[in-house]
């Protein structure tokens, strides 16, 4: 059992204002007590987050350390999964796929951030995400 | 020089090969060796998280994490995307705020 966190649960964890902040501390505590199994995440998603808390605390300095802590400090939540070649490979079908259907002219594109989480957890057997908005389903079990 | 035991040869041997199909040439083990070494090195968080998978997570590191919302509590947290457009340059104000 593992679940995937995205970036909205960071950036609820960072700052009471975030509109996910009371959800984010609520799913720290049941993930503490291994609920949801081994926790992981991955580098692109902290490369999101780093940018969204920069621009939103503009530039604050310890917000910014804060950020680094959760990934690869010593608050370290997820082990980060690194993309490989042939998960770059399934990224990009995903994304090509998702973003050509007739039916995805009328919805929102699938980001390729997004579609590496999806290209991660089938790679990994993961089968929960931990995010507050993106498309995943039909792919993998929401927790939100 | 030293003598290192290699759990599943069979990979190095796989690696050897497809680095050959692209090279055009047989890198020899040690070459290759050598560079996962230089590799490992320069990707050493993913070594680490290699070497130990799974961060701890205690009820101290619980208490901490719960603290960085009120050490940042005076800190903005500003959503407007007219403000963080000044932040941004064109091509991640459509990343970030497309």
């Amino acid at each position: 059992m593992a679940i995937f966190l995205d970036t909205g649960f960071y950036l609820g964890l960072i700052h009471s204002k975030d509109k996910n902040f009371i959800r984010a501390q609520e799913l720290l505590i049941e993930i503490q007590t291994g609920k949801f199994g081994q926790i992981y995440s991955s580098r692109l998603i902290m490369a999101e987050t780093a940018t969204i808390v920069a621009v939103r605390t503009h530039k604050n300095p310890k917000s910014l350390k804060k950020a680094r802590d959760l990934f690869i400090g010593d608050l370290q939540i997820a082990t980060l999964l690194p993309l490989t070649e042939i998960t770059e490979k399934i990224t990009w079908d995903i994304f090509i796929k998702t973003n050509s259907t007739k039916e995805s002219s009328k919805k929102k594109i699938l980001s390729f951030v997004d579609s590496s989480n999806i290209a991660l957890c089938k790679e990994h057997e993961i089968k929960n995400i931990l995010a507050f908005d993106g498309d995943f389903k039909g792919w993998l079990k929401v927790t939100s | 020089m030293s003598v290192v035991k290699i759990y599943n040869k069979n990979r190095l041997d796989r690696l050897i090969a497809k680095l050959t199909l692209r090279l055009g040439r047989k890198p020899t083990q040690q070459e290759v060796v050598d560079l996962c070494i230089e590799l490992g090195e320069n990707h050493f968080e993913s070594l680490i998280s290699k070497l130990h998978p799974i961060p701890i997570f205690d009820e101290e590191k619980l208490k901490r994490i719960q603290n960085i919302s009120k050490e940042l509590k005076d800190v903005p947290w500003d959503i407007k995307k007219e403000n963080q457009k000044e932040l941004l340059n064109d091509t991640d104000i459509d990343i970030y705020l497309f």
